[in-house]
């Protein structure tokens, strides 16, 4: 299977920023290496579901607000529906 | 990756150390290629023994060549532990994830390079065996296992040091 249709995105660095966390913080909290989080960050390492969890758990929030298998919308983007009202 | 000890608190310690010069991918792999010709030259003096062997200038050859490898071949496996940060010589309960998966990954590409090895160093001695010669110096036959060894055993920090990518940079102060 091709790096492509593996990737995962996630919102690790918007998170992490939001609340004011180092990506040293947050490894020690997640008992990975600092690297690691910026592999994750930088979408070049997917995680273990176990790891995705514990992720999910530390911002407190369900595990799908922090990985996709589809790229996250932009920050103040807006979708139009079919009949020109915006979601 | 809770250290168990103070040998292992240690251990992590130094890994944690900052080598701007060799942490990206580039100067990691310039590393490597140091430390492939530092084997090199065990296996230069492997050749300069099987023929020059029993002799004083083989004698001096070897030791002058093992001696500039172990010396060089010891700071730049330094060097190497902590551009990968462990990831390929510290013990699976001090790696995580991510770590124990590039570590995995690397296995078997230095597992073909050893049979690829192998292979040739069968090809070369028997080729070399053809040649007129009354008996193979035993010198030879321990700097070649020497030379073997020590290529086998540094093949997989080798190939994690030369497949890993550029680390993130660092962030600044949140």
């Amino acid at each position: 299977m091709s790096a492509d249709r593996e990737k995962v995105y996630n919102r690790i660095a918007m998170l992490r920023a939001e609340r004011g966390v180092s990506r040293r913080d947050l490894a020690a909290a997640l008992d990975v290496h600092y690297q690691t989080v910026g592999y994750l960050e930088r979408g070049e390492y997917s995680p273990s579901l176990h790891l995705a969890l514990r992720i999910a758990d530390y911002f407190e929030v369900p595990v799908e607000v922090v990985f996709s298998l589809n790229p996250f919308p932009r920050l103040g983007a807006t979708e139009t529906t079919n009949d020109g009202s915006r979601s | 990756m809770k250290p168990r000890n103070r040998r292992e608190e240690r251990m992590l310690a130094v890994l944690e150390r900052e080598t701007p010069r060799y942490q990206t991918r580039k100067g990691r792999r310039r590393l490597v290629v140091a430390a492939a010709g530092c084997l090199g030259l065990m296996w230069a003096a492997a050749v300069v023994c099987w023929y020059l062997a029993p002799s004083t200038a083989a004698m001096v050859t070897t030791f002058v060549l093992c001696g500039l490898a172990l010396v060089v071949g010891a700071q730049l496996w330094g060097m190497l532990h902590i551009v990968t940060r462990g990831t390929a010589s510290l013990p699976e309960h001090l790696l995580d994830e991510r770590q124990v998966r590039e570590r995995l990954s690397a296995h078997p590409i230095a597992h073909r390079l050893t049979l690829l090895l192998l292979l040739a160093v069968f090809l070369a001695v028997g080729l070399a065996l053809q040649e007129e010669r009354p008996e193979v110096p035993s010198a030879a036959a321990v700097v070649l296992l020497f030379a073997l060894m020590a290529t086998v055993w540094s093949l997989p920090m080798l190939v994690t040091a030369w497949r890993m990518a550029d680390p993130p940079p660092e962030e600044e102060a949140v």
